[in-house]
This record gives structure tokens, sequence and C-alpha cells, in this order.
């Protein structure tokens, strides 16, 4: 696969899935694309990994890493609608919603929820991008996935809180 | 819903989020990358070839502050303003960088720590955090370490400290991570309470 035809089918899966990590759709657009470029300047290398798609994210997430760890806070994501959600590209009033809730899972449980999503990676995949054991990655995601349904079960009054 | 729908509807919300950033800008940036990865090999090839016999925990003595301190696995330099620029290549030494750093005036302790980047790496059992809010935190820490410095991917990571921006009886825990594949690097900044036994 050429860079063109990667860059074609993996931007938006791996944008979605660094928006769902750092929740901020501006900073996202930047480290993917941060990354992305990083992945061309290497793509003799990149395009030979066993997933690059996951190297384009772990790439995206450490560049983001370095500058929030060294001021130790959490993503903070308010009530209602994500950050950049009013920009008019980020769907209907139901999937904002929902993607509001989503950003609202702690840290760790959306960066597994956002690897299984968008890139599909299994258990053991997961653990090995985020450095994390494979019985957390399957505990996260199972308090994520019921976190959600409980949300979603809580029923459409979700749009009340936009 | 069983766990499948759950995630399809989750991951079925954000099918509106899309990259903006079109391929030719994305090719133009890592030319621009690749360029810089080229200058800088020039330049370690140079610089290899004068300090052939320095070895990665050679500390190089030098008579005046404002010299550089050069390994092969880091370098400071401080600067006329007194600004201080750390650059890792490789995790070689804390002990001889956390030294170099406090004879520059800066009360440090510092870490090397392979692996994946944490979160939330723990303090040193001999250090505390100082009492201040987060904001406050952020603020004097952002005063204390500038922006990330370009530094050629894979090839390690550059920071600028400002001495000058530190408290009397503040200091810092500096923690450098790398990733097993050598191209992911991150760093960690805690303020601390400058005491003998967590700063010198």
């Amino acid at each position: 696969m050429d860079f063109a035809d990667f860059y074609a089918s993996a931007r938006d899966d791996c944008l979605r899935a660094v928006f769902t990590s750092v929740g901020d759709r501006q900073e996202a657009e930047e480290l993917v694309a941060e990354a992305f470029a990083r992945a061309w300047a290497r793509w003799a290398t990149v395009s030979r990994h066993p997933a690059p798609r996951a190297w384009v994210v772990r790439t995206a997430l450490n560049a983001r890493v370095s500058w929030w760890r060294r001021r130790r806070r959490e993503v903070f994501v308010p009530d209602g609608l994500p950050d950049g959600a009013s920009d008019g590209g980020l769907g209907s009033v139901a999937d904002r919603t929902l993607m509001a809730i989503v950003l609202r899972l702690p840290e760790r449980q959306r960066q597994v929820v956002a690897l299984r999503l968008f890139l599909d990676l299994d258990t053991a995949q997961t653990a090995d991008v985020l450095g994390i054991a494979a019985g957390t990655v399957t505990a996260h995601l199972a308090r994520a996935i019921a976190a959600l349904r409980q949300e979603l079960s809580n029923g459409m009054g979700l749009e009340e809180k936009i | 819903m069983n766990d499948n729908e759950v995630l399809t509807a989750a991951r079925d919300s954000f099918s509106e989020v899309c990259m903006r950033t079109s391929l030719e800008q994305t090719v133009r940036r890592g030319r621009a990358l690749r360029a810089r990865r080229r200058r800088y090999r020039a330049a370690a090839l140079a610089g290899a070839a004068a300090l052939a016999a320095v070895t990665a925990v050679t500390v190089v003595k030098l008579s005046t502050p404002a010299s550089p301190v050069t390994l092969d696995a880091w370098t400071v330099t401080v600067g006329p303003d007194h600004t201080v620029t750390v650059t890792v290549r490789q995790l070689s030494d804390a002990a001889g960088l956390q030294q170099t750093l406090r004879a520059d005036g800066i009360p440090a302790q510092v870490a090397f720590q392979p692996g994946t980047p944490s979160d939330s790496p723990p303090l040193p059992a001999e250090c505390r955090n100082v009492a201040m809010s987060d904001e406050a935190n952020a603020e004097l820490q952002g005063k204390i370490l500038g922006p990330p410095a370009a530094t050629p991917f894979g090839q390690g990571i550059a920071l600028t400290l400002y001495p000058r921006a530190i408290p009397h009886g503040i200091g810092i825990y500096l923690a450098i991570q790398s990733g097993s594949n050598s191209h992911d690097w991150g760093w960690g900044l805690d303020l601390v309470q400058a005491t003998q036994a967590c700063t010198g």
C-alpha cells in the first residue's frame, strides 16, 4: 500500500481514535496530522509495521502525553457538547450526545474504547499499544461498555443534557 | 443492548468527525521532518568524528558554566540568558545529568524510565510535591519549562529550562521516558519541595 492510499483509508479512524482519547477536536487533528507526517517521513518502516494505524495513533498519543503529563492534568470534558462540536461537523444531536458521553468516560477507558472502536484492535493489541496488561484492557472495556449502556438505557432524555 | 450494539452506537456517533488536513499538507510536513532529520544526521556525523573518544557515560569537565556538557547520551547547554537546554538521546547516566543540572543551579532530581510513557509516574519516595493549586502549578511549570524544541523524530528529546523561574524552596523532578521502539519520547515534570534528599 502506498502512503496516499493508507492516508485516505486510515485518517478519519485515526482522528476519531485520538479525539476520543484526548477529548479535544482541534488538538486531535494537530496530533494526528503530525503523526501522519512522521509516518510519511518513515514510510519504508511504518508500511511494514503490523498495524500502521495503531502506529499512527500511538505516535499521536505519545506526542500529546509529552505535553499533558508534565502538567498533570486530566482532559476536562464539560457536560454537553464536546469541544469543537459547534463547528457543525459533528453530526446529529443524538450523535453529539452519545459522543459527549463517550468523552466523559475516564481517560483509560476512552483510550481502550477508541482503539477497539476505530482501529478494531483486539485485547492483546490494545494492551500492547497502551502498555498495560491485557486483563486491564478487558476491565476498562467492560466498565466503559457498562457505563455507555447505562447512559443509553437511561434513554434519550439525553438531549436534555445538551 | 448487547456489547456490540453499544459499541456500534458509540462508533457511529463519531461518523462525522473527519480529518481536514489534506494529503498534500501531510506530505509537505513529512518532507520538512525528513529534511530536519537529514540535517541532524549530518551534524551528528561531524560531531562523532570530533568526539570519537567520548563514550556514553563520560562526563566532559568544563570550566565555565556556559560551556556545554556533552555525552553521547545527553547534552546540557547553558545559554547566555541562563537558559538550560537539555537534549537526551539515550536513557543513560541519569545521575550524571542530575549532577550537571544541580551544578548549573537547578535543584533537580532526574530519572530515566524506559518503556511506555506513563500518565502518572510516582514521585521518588524522598520527594514531596509542593503545595499549590493545580492552576498555579501549571503556570509555574510553564515558566520553568519552555515549549519542546523541535527534535528529529526518534532522535531524542530536547527541553529548555529557565532556572531563574524556579522559586526558592522549590525544585523539579524530571522524568525522561522512551518507548521500547526508541521513537517515542516523553517527559514528566513535577514541582517538588527542594530538600537535600530530593534535589540535593
